[in-house]
């Protein structure tokens, strides 16, 4: 993975040094919150609930041991023991202090990490694919791209107070694990016939209270010229985008208003008009980066088969590792190795996405024992390691199984994506963790799970849709009816190439009705089902109205007979 | 006179008098401006721009820009009226509000203004770093911000990783040497 340079790591210290001097002058009082909040949240710092919420930067979803370690460490000493990963690929951690703020940032900047721009009117932690540079069905690996652009937009001066924040994505594979279609901007890296990297620009997706998919506005850029067309993007919505209203300042909201077609020329006549060649990134650069992302040392292996790799368990085990080998690994680009997804939805309770210290400091050593120190964050608020042996899957099983992080569950019905919600954030207007609870609860047998099959189902506590409601399969969103929390459901949302936002399909429940409403959903898909049909496959094919019936036709007897 | 910051191109920042005078009030008559250099809105240069010759001959008139003002539509105007004006200033209207950083690497990119570029308003000390480099090179600061810690805020960064209106980004000299 990439390593700091001299310039990295002095203008991380600067930070920690220039933030340390704006905690001290807030503490004083010299400086009034008003003024100190867009500083603290450009340095990934929130005032929550019950206490200060830094969110931490893990740059397109990559670390190492030694980083997961520190950030274990941080967990333990400076918090409650926990971190929580989020859908951007950063973690959180929920119960910190304002004084003890700018020592986190200096233990983070001791093993180049940072905070900087993880909230704020600002470009964001960059995403990308988890499986950048061993997936099967890669084109281009996205990860020296999205290193350029993470350090081309790390303290841009031009684009410090943005009308909101704006978020970029980065997928260069066949299937698009990156949700690029519901960014402010994504970016779809491939290769001409003369193997030229060139970029397609999509503009003006998001989530939200205003959900809508990115347009194409630029086709075949060639990618050293990144930074002079992101930045007439940026200046386009930078001077045209609304200010006047916080839930109408997203770029989706300016692309909408002008038209895709109108907005792309916009940011095309702005792009002749300051296209300098001196902005592009150079071959130089590209190379000092690229090297950075050089396959590790393989070994020369073979592929085995399904039937010899579950053969590496005694036979009593061989169900329950054969279940998780088919939810938890992805095939690889080299022979003989396989990515492996550690599940952190783990059916006891604790929140989707969370890791204790201890479990960090298990898959940090994991790592170095399996997957060459290197850990990735997926969307999904789960863990990959990229590169493991296929001769080894087993014994690296027991060893998740020990920390329980073996849960089988990768895009089954548990493996919810699940915001924060009522009980820590300030914004929710419901609890979402608790909804996630009851639902997991239901849902414990493994082989019904299975039976079920892919199957999305995401939960956010308010329309912000943090917890990507929007393109779930099944979506939750909490919601304020008259200073109580109730819960919306979608329908037939997706993610990946066919990403589409889902349908509301009524009236919204309280919590105590979520599980069932949840379980007549299923019923619906169950009874309806082709064979091998998946949840999304057989809603596409009956459309809404019969769930619809299941779920509102129940309700009106039971209230009936009340 | 009140006290600025001058920060030229390739040079350091220092505290200094301020010789502009702030003309904010549109309906005032052109005789009854302040003596000596002013500067006022751009809508008030349109409506009294042969009136302002007198001060133009003495290089004593400046023009600032509010957000209202969308200087890409009024480019040509502009370009030619802006040979009379001896300094441009910028208006933030609160220090959040960041078109002024695009205003101003605009003046500097496309209309190649080479003289002083005043950021005015809600100016804090913890925003000038952004300002300096996309192309102001003078700042008044709010009354009650500390100008000694400013000069402090404009050396902090040693390194940056875009090119911008004082130079390229830092990779490249790295690169080179």
């Amino acid at each position: 993975m990439y390593q700091y340079d001299h310039i990295d790591q002095a203008l991380v210290d600067a930070r920690v040094a220039e933030f340390k001097n704006q905690v001290e002058r807030r503490l004083d009082g010299s400086l009034p919150e008003e003024e100190f909040r867009p500083l603290r949240l450009q340095n990934g710092l929130y005032l929550q609930r019950h206490a200060y919420m830094l969110r931490v930067a893990i740059p397109y979803g990559i670390l190492n041991s030694g980083q997961l370690e520190q950030l274990a460490m941080i967990a333990a000493r400076y918090d409650r023991g926990y971190g929580h990963f989020t859908t951007r690929q950063n973690i959180q951690f929920n119960w910190l202090t304002l004084e003890d703020s700018p020592a986190i940032l200096a233990d983070l900047a001791q093993v180049q990490m940072h905070a900087i721009q993880t909230s704020g009117n600002v470009v964001r932690n960059i995403t990308s694919d988890p499986f950048a540079g061993v997936a099967h069905d890669e084109q281009v690996d996205p990860r020296p791209i999205c290193e350029l652009l993470r350090q081309w937009s790390t303290l841009h001066p031009e684009f410090a107070f943005l009308p909101r924040k704006f978020k970029i994505a980065i997928n260069g594979a066949a299937t698009d694990r990156a949700v690029i279609m519901a960014h402010d901007l994504g970016i779809v890296l491939k290769k001409d016939a003369q193997e030229n990297m060139l970029a397609d620009i999509y503009a003006g997706g998001g989530m939200g209270r205003t959900p809508l998919l990115a347009s194409l506005i630029k086709s075949d850029l060639p990618w050293q010229q990144l930074p002079s067309y992101l930045s007439a993007v940026l200046r386009v919505y930078n001077r045209y985008g609304r200010r006047d209203n916080l839930y109408k300042a997203r770029i989706k909201i300016l692309v909408k208003a002008l038209g895709a077609e109108q907005f792309a020329q916009e940011v095309e006549q702005q792009w002749l008009k300051s296209i300098d060649p001196s902005t592009d990134f150079t071959a130089q650069e590209w190379t000092r980066v690229a090297q950075s992302f050089l396959p590790p040392t393989y070994q020369k292996l073979i592929n085995q088969s399904i039937v010899e790799i579950i053969a590496q368990a005694p036979s009593e085990q061989q169900k329950a590792f054969s279940k998780w080998l088919e939810r938890n690994t992805k095939t690889h680009q080299v022979p003989g190795y396989m990515s492996v997804v550690i599940s952190l939805k783990n059916h006891h309770g604790s929140a989707p996405g969370d890791a204790t210290a201890e479990q960090m400091l298990a898959v940090a050593q994991l790592a170095k024992e399996y997957s060459f120190s290197e850990i990735r964050v997926t969307h999904e608020q789960n863990l990959v390691l990229a590169d493991v042996a296929q001769e080894l899957l087993y014994a690296l099983y027991l060893k998740l199984k020990e920390s329980a992080l073996a849960q089988a569950n990768i895009g089954l019905l548990t493996d919810m994506i699940v915001c924060p919600g009522g009980d820590f954030c300030s914004l929710a207007n419901a609890k979402s963790l608790p909804i996630a609870a009851a639902i997991a609860q239901q849902y414990e047998d493994l082989d019904y799970l299975f039976d079920l099959g892919d199957l999305s189902l995401n939960i956010s506590g308010c329309i912000n849709s943090c917890g990507h409601h929007h393109v779930a399969n099944i979506g939750i969103l909490g919601v304020d009816k008259d200073g109580s929390e109730w819960y919306q459901i979608t329908l037939g949302g997706d993610q990946g190439n066919d990403t589409a936002i889902g349908k509301v399909i009524g009236p919204s429940f309280s919590a105590e009705q979520v599980p069932a409403v949840i379980q007549q959903i299923i019923g619906v898909y169950e009874a309806q089902r082709f064979a091998d049909e998946s949840f999304i496959q057989t809603y596409q094919r009956i459309g809404i109205e019969l769930f619809k019936q299941a779920v509102y036709q129940k309700d009106e007897k039971e209230s009936a007979n009340v | 006179m009140s006290k600025y910051i001058a920060y030229p191109k390739n040079s350091t920042p220092q505290i200094q008098s301020n010789p502009w005078i702030l003309s904010k009030d549109d309906t005032l008559p052109v005789d009854q401006l302040a003596a000596g250099q002013v500067i006022v809105s751009y809508p008030y240069w349109k409506t009294h721009q042969s009136a302002l010759q007198v001060k133009v001959d003495r290089q004593e008139i400046g023009v600032f820009f509010s957000v209202q003002d969308d200087i890409a539509q009024e480019f040509d105007a502009i370009q030619t009226a802006m040979q009379q004006w001896s300094i441009i200033a910028v208006d933030f209207p609160i220090f959040r509000d960041g078109r002024g950083f695009s205003t101003a690497a605009i003046l500097r990119e496309e209309f190649f203004w080479k003289k002083e570029l005043m950021a005015i308003g809600d100016v804090l000390i913890d925003q000038l770093v952004q300002m300096a480099r996309v192309g102001f090179d003078a700042f008044v600061l709010r009354e009650d911000q500390n100008l000694d810690f400013a000069i402090t805020q404009l050396q902090r960064f040693p390194v940056k990783m875009q090119n911008d209106w004082r130079g390229s980004r830092t990779q490249l000299r790295g690169l080179t040497t």
